[in-house]
């Protein structure tokens, strides 16, 4: 797993529009057989998802955001609440190098099990900008959900 | 002989209708109207019943002046409409009605008819009929009539329900309309206003006025004049009194929000006697709405509202438009729901307010704004009741103290923040000119979201009047001096100020606005003494702040208007406000709209 490091100020702003995408530079700089993976999962569109969505994209990307339940002890998986309070396991290739707590963005695929193989993960950090309302976010991805025709990501993405 | 229709006294009573009813007039009488214009009340009979709630409509008048309808004519009813009073009594107006047989051809009463009760309290009415009738029977028909005119007459009277003299027979409430005039009913005041003087064209005037209930319901009362001398100081809250004699008329819905659809005025006549025996009347009659209810009511709807007092704020003073000082309090009432409403009390109410201790607070007549969401005002007309002694404060002082002192309560009015601070009217830049805002009278005012997309640096900034206050521009006199019109000096300096316009847009479309000092000042992040200083000293260092500034999104709350300016009439619009965006807010208000959409 790619660790997110901190990156000239340049490219910053446009880290920001492409988030999951960072990882792209470092990937640059850092050649692993991670990239290809990444590369991977990063081109293709990945829907947001939440607990309740999770059945619907087996061995399909996703990008799941929840806050931190429970890390297990060898930092291999931890578990993610998300806005209604449901919990979904995360699996990560190699084990967490911090500490993670507050809400996280994880990318992956979901496992047959329903959990999600993690490639990247992204922590909002709650001691900066404004605190992330999970429950508003998951609203807003049953608007999304609701209205598939207002918001065809799929298409933009491949676009 | 014509045949009468059998049965269309009690279709006409139960209001099942009937068309072209066959009646005899039994009886006619002349009552004086309230505004000059005399009422006929005809009783009348289809054979098998009499029925005397019959008013003739004024403009037929004429046919009992002129002695067309009299006793014991056949007529038909072509047309009537029925009204149904208070108590549920039904009362017929005669709209149409051609007499077929006239008086003088009819022999005498057809049938033997027996007036028609529903069951209502026309307890003296019924009873003298059976009695008169049995001993009038074996007469000779002829007879039957005069006894039943003489009946009639009898009965008139009583049918008004109460004796001339006040306090032995009361009405209820409910019962009161404008077509009677002799009653008197008991009940507790629950509301006095204090006195209120005008001058107008028409001369001076006091008023005051104040909300009567019983049992059956409640009313407004106002007496003016040389009444509020008589009974102002007289009438006191939260006693009982016997009323009568006072002038009933539709009620001014516009300033009351009594459940009536009529109001009373004291007149010279109008007595008020203090009762004794108040057990029965009601403290107060209310209709309370739950908070959570408040949601889904429409501004300005005056409802009642009763909940545990939670916090309560401290007393602010505030300057009305008109140089007047008012206090104000605001409070926070929670309910069973859960839920919590902000309640503004005003003036000697907000003086005296104590909330210590959540007292259970009910208010009556409060005024539901959508102010921050929705929120409660207690208007002059309101009534506010601390710990009233009525069944709703013991429920909620049960629950309270079991379960409602822990919940948080989530509040209707949402006071940091998000909407909160006025009335925000959220409006796309296409709205503007598709809802011809700003085109009346006044100026609108409205809040967006935008993005800025160009920046006028030309001519953005002004030379100003250095005193406090005046930002008149001032005059260069070119010899160092800068001469201000309006404070009528001269000055060696001038402070700079800005008048920057800018083009916003959002998705629907673009809007040219003028932002002055504090508003330029936000969006360019520098505030206009260093612009000034800049401009004249750094041409590249004043372009930078320009384009920093450009395409950033920010809440605009704007006031537009038609100005005509030399026979040309354009929209103007101005900033008044700029804020960054509240991103929540903003998706809370974005899924609430696309759910309302969608539903």
């Amino acid at each position: 797993m790619l660790r997110p490091r901190k990156l000239p100020r340049e490219t910053k702003l446009w880290n920001q529009a492409f988030p999951a995408q960072c990882c792209i530079v470092q990937s640059l700089v850092t050649p692993t057989q991670q990239v290809v993976k990444m590369a991977g999962i990063l081109d293709v569109p990945k829907p947001r998802i939440n607990c309740s969505m999770l059945s619907q994209h087996i061995s399909r990307p996703v990008c799941f955001v929840g806050r931190v339940e429970k890390v297990h002890p060898t930092g291999k998986t931890f578990t993610v609440a998300d806005g209604e309070g449901k919990i979904a396991t995360v699996e990560l290739n190699d084990p967490l190098e911090e500490e993670l707590s507050g809400v996280v963005e994880v990318i992956g695929m979901v496992s047959n099990k329903g959990a999600i193989m993690a490639t990247t993960y992204n922590m909002l950090r709650e001691d900066k900008g404004i605190a992330f309302d999970l429950e508003l976010y998951n609203e807003a991805l049953k608007v999304i959900q609701d209205f598939p025709q207002h918001y065809p990501f799929e298409v933009a993405a491949s676009g | 002989m014509t045949q009468l229709t059998e049965g269309a006294i009690e279709a006409l009573s139960n209001g099942t209708g009937c068309n072209d009813a066959v009646l005899q007039l039994v009886n006619i009488r002349k009552i004086e109207g309230g505004n000059g214009s005399p009422r006929y009340r005809v009783m009348m009979s289809d054979g098998k019943h009499t029925l005397s709630s019959f008013m003739l409509s004024t403009q037929l008048n004429y046919m009992a002046e002129e002695n067309i309808l009299a006793p014991n004519c056949i007529c038909v009813l072509k047309r009537h409409v029925t009204n149904i009073l208070k108590d549920g009594r039904r009362v017929v107006i005669i709209l149409e009605i051609d007499v077929i047989e006239p008086a003088g051809e009819v022999a005498g009463k057809l049938g033997d008819p027996t007036p028609y009760t529903e069951g209502q309290s026309k307890g003296p009415q019924s009873a003298p009929a059976p009695e008169v009738r049995p001993p009038l029977q074996p007469q000779n028909r002829n007879e039957v009539n005069r006894g039943f005119t003489k009946d009639f007459g009898k009965k008139a009277p009583s049918a008004m329900p109460s004796t001339p003299g006040g306090s032995s027979k009361v009405v209820p409430i409910a019962s009161l309309n404008p077509y009677q005039s002799k009653w008197t009913i008991r009940a507790r005041v629950t509301n006095k206003s204090s006195i209120r003087t005008w001058s107008n064209s028409r001369g001076d005037g006091k008023l005051f006025s104040m909300e009567i209930v019983d049992e059956s319901g409640e009313i407004r009362v106002t007496g003016f004049n040389q009444e509020v001398d008589k009974f102002f100081s007289l009438i006191e809250v939260g006693k009982v009194y016997y009323v009568s004699k006072g002038s009933l008329k539709i009620a001014n819905k516009q300033y009351t929000s009594v459940k009536n659809d009529y109001e009373m005025t004291l007149n010279g006549e109008s007595t008020f006697i203090p009762c004794e025996d108040s057990c029965d009347v009601p403290i107060v009659q209310c209709d309370f709405v739950s908070i959570s209810d408040l949601e889904n009511r429409d501004k300005d709807a005056i409802v009642d509202v009763i909940g545990v007092c939670k916090g309560v704020e401290e007393i602010t003073r505030l300057t009305t438009k008109t140089n007047r000082e008012v206090s104000k309090r605001t409070l926070n009432l929670m309910d069973m729901s859960g839920k919590v409403v902000t309640v503004t009390l005003w003036g000697e109410e907000a003086e005296k307010f104590d909330g210590s201790g959540q007292p259970i607070v009910a208010i009556k007549g409060a005024k539901l704004s959508d102010f921050g969401g929705r929120s409660l005002s207690a208007s002059f007309s309101s009534t506010l009741m601390i710990n009233p002694d009525i069944p709703e404060a013991y429920k909620l002082r049960g629950w309270y103290d079991k379960e409602g002192h822990a919940i948080d309560g989530q509040s209707l009015t949402e006071m940091k923040g998000g909407s909160g601070g006025g009335n925000t009217n959220w409006k796309t830049l296409s709205d503007v000119k598709t809802e011809h805002l700003g085109h009346g009278d006044k100026a609108d005012y409205y809040t967006c979201i935008a993005t800025i997309v160009y920046l006028r640096k030309e001519n953005c900034l002004y030379q100003a009047c250095p005193s406090q206050d005046c930002n008149k521009k001032v005059v260069d006199q070119q010899n160092g001096m800068f001469r201000c019109e309006k404070c009528d000096k001269e000055f060696p300096n001038f402070k700079y100020r800005l008048i920057l316009s800018a083009n916003i847009a959002d998705y629907a479309d673009n809007q040219w606005v003028t932002c002055f000092q504090e508003s330029a000042e936000a969006i360019l992040g520098q505030n206009a003494a260093y612009l000034g200083q800049l401009k004249d000293s750094n041409e590249a260092a004043f372009d930078e702040v320009f384009q920093q500034a450009n395409f950033n999104t920010f809440v605009f709350r704007s006031r537009v208007k038609l100005e005509t300016y030399n026979d040309e009439s354009r929209i103007k619009a101005t900033v008044m406000d700029v804020k960054p965006v509240d991103h929540k807010d903003y998706s809370k208000r974005l899924i609430m709209n696309i759910r309302k959409l969608s539903a």
